[in-house]
């Protein structure tokens, strides 16, 4: 199960952030991005901050996974940085979009990882169903929208077993130095990359065999119903917009 | 050749809520042609034994040694000579076969092994005949050939650069009773005739009879029962492990109790001789 580490992967254990609805889980990410893109207080995105590690800890996913994801990002971090002190910004506000990088990302591996693909594709149906009064089918967009997102675990765990497979006839990944490392790659991804996507259209189909169907409403038997703590969710980030309303309606 | 593992402990997704722990202090010591059968349920843990001796996975605690190499998390030099002596078939063939094309999947190993790549043609087809295979599925796609022909070509891929050490995972799984037959008249010959040390994890009880020179009953990590393939004629220790009993002794056990006076045989075959001089 170590492979559920990757990004958009979904990590089944049993936490109060896995049952959360997820149609919720998606309007809070909404309703983050309107601080995020509106204020720059560091203040209040520190309290945002805070608020997000607190539920990363509630989803029992090791923190590490939450670490990588963002460990992946420092480069574009560094660049960020550089950027900005070429253009004489403030530390302060350095540090505040680099924070607003940091919280998105954090918000959407957990929610990656505590959405399993049916669910995140129910959450993302319901949140643009209005469209579907304009008569725009909006499903089979959602359904390959995610597909996709599905696709990159389904290439990493291909990857795994397909260097396992050549290392045990040859062509060596895992005793081994980096150049060697980069030539196992390089010759196993052509093959790689024709079996996940083989497995993704699997994926697919057998959703379909199941019900999935694009072209009307799916059941769902499994969502999760909204309880209190979806209300507490969105009173939390509801609180968040409010406090930015209050802080630009005093200065 | 030899493969001894020595308190073996091998955990996967250590220090995360989905830590599982599947060898427990595994001591174990083989030696010679034989044909070592480890038996055990999806739970015992046997499945990961292939990767521990080709060295595709680490112990967490303990050392694995194959012949001069010693497999304890470290780094191994010259793994690819390990490779080549110690080969692994895996349950599913869909997780080892990886190639486009037939010929590609079979002759990988040479190509990469350097192993008398100058005879790759006709390795290529003596390897698909030992399997029961024709030369006409050279030019096939993997992706075309039914679960039973994937799991020959796995075998065929696995056995064409003449490892002295072969595990198999599963091997009866997806064939059916021909090609089992067949299986076991291969493993025999690999055996016999060409001294290869065969090491076997299945929870399939007949299959094991039929082939084994030796048992490990494995239940949860640990080795619970060992000894020559004789002990699963207890049925008490199979029904205990949760594993089936083979028809063939139930049926001498029932009969014996029944005051026939058979003795346990190998195979239909031989039962069917046993029943006819009984009733004589």
């Amino acid at each position: 199960m170590l492979d559920n580490k990757y990004f958009t992967s979904f990590y089944p254990v049993n936490s109060s952030i896995h049952k959360l609805n997820p149609v919720i889980k998606i309007l809070c990410f909404l309703l983050m991005l309107v601080p995020i893109i509106a204020s720059s207080d560091i203040s209040l995105h520190l309290i945002m901050l805070f608020a997000v590690i607190y539920l990363l800890y509630s989803s029992k996913v090791p923190f590490r996974f939450y670490f990588d994801t963002v460990y992946s990002l420092r480069f574009i971090l560094l660049i960020v940085v550089l950027l900005l002190a070429f253009k004489d910004f403030y530390m302060e506000n350095a540090a505040c979009i680099i924070i607003k990088i940091v919280l998105v990302m954090l918000y959407l591996s957990m929610m990656f990882y505590t959405t399993s693909p049916s669910e995140l594709k129910y959450g993302i149906e319901k949140i643009l169903s209005p469209f579907n009064l304009f008569n725009i089918n909006i499903s089979p967009l959602i359904n390959a929208s995610v597909n996709a997102l599905v696709f990159f675990p389904n290439l990493f765990i291909t990857e795994k077993r397909v260097l396992v497979s050549a290392s045990s006839r040859g062509v060596d990944y895992f005793h081994t130095d980096i150049i060697s490392r980069f030539y196992a790659l390089m010759l196993s991804f052509k093959n790689t990359f024709r079996l996940a996507r083989e497995r993704n259209k699997k994926v697919i189909f057998s959703a379909s065999l199941k019900g999935y169907s694009t072209h009307k409403y799916r059941t769902n038997l499994r969502t999760n119903k909204v309880t209190f703590n979806d209300v507490f969710m969105i009173v939390l980030f509801v609180g968040f917009i409010a406090f930015y309303v209050w802080q630009r309606s005093i200065s | 050749m030899e493969v001894v593992f020595d308190n073996v402990t091998y955990k996967e997704n250590s220090r995360t809520p989905l830590e599982k722990t599947y060898l427990r202090k595994f001591t174990v010591s083989l030696e010679g042609a034989k044909v070592y059968t480890f038996l055990g349920d999806s739970k015992s843990g046997i499945d990961k034994l292939g990767g521990l001796i080709n060295a595709t996975s680490s112990p967490i605690i303990g050392k694995v040694r194959v012949n001069e190499f010693v497999n304890n998390g470290k780094y191994i030099r010259n793994v690819g000579k390990l490779r080549m002596n110690a080969s692994v078939i895996a349950a599913n063939p869909n997780d080892m076969l990886f190639n486009k094309y037939v010929k590609d999947e079979l002759s990988f190993g040479l190509k990469y092994f350097k192993y008398k790549v100058n005879k790759q043609s006709i390795r290529v087809v003596d390897a698909l005949k030992l399997v029961g295979l024709s030369e006409d599925y050279l030019k096939r796609r993997i992706s075309d050939l039914t679960i039973s022909e994937k799991k020959k070509v796995a075998i065929a891929s696995s056995l064409i650069f003449n490892p002295e050490i072969i595990v198999f995972n599963e091997p009866s799984m997806f064939l059916i009773n021909k090609d089992k037959e067949e299986l076991i008249r291969l493993i025999n010959m690999l055996v016999t005739k060409y001294k290869k040390m065969i090491i076997i994890t299945t929870k399939d009880t007949s299959f094991a009879y039929s082939v084994s020179d030796n048992i490990y009953i494995v239940n949860d990590g640990e080795i619970l029962a060992r000894g020559p393939k004789t002990i699963i004629e207890n049925t008490g220790v199979l029904k205990v492990n949760n594993l089936e009993v083979p028809d063939i002794i139930d049926f001498v056990n029932v009969s014996n109790k029944m005051g026939a006076n058979l003795s346990h045989t190998n195979n239909i075959l031989d039962l069917i001789k046993e029943v006819y001089r009984n009733a004589r």
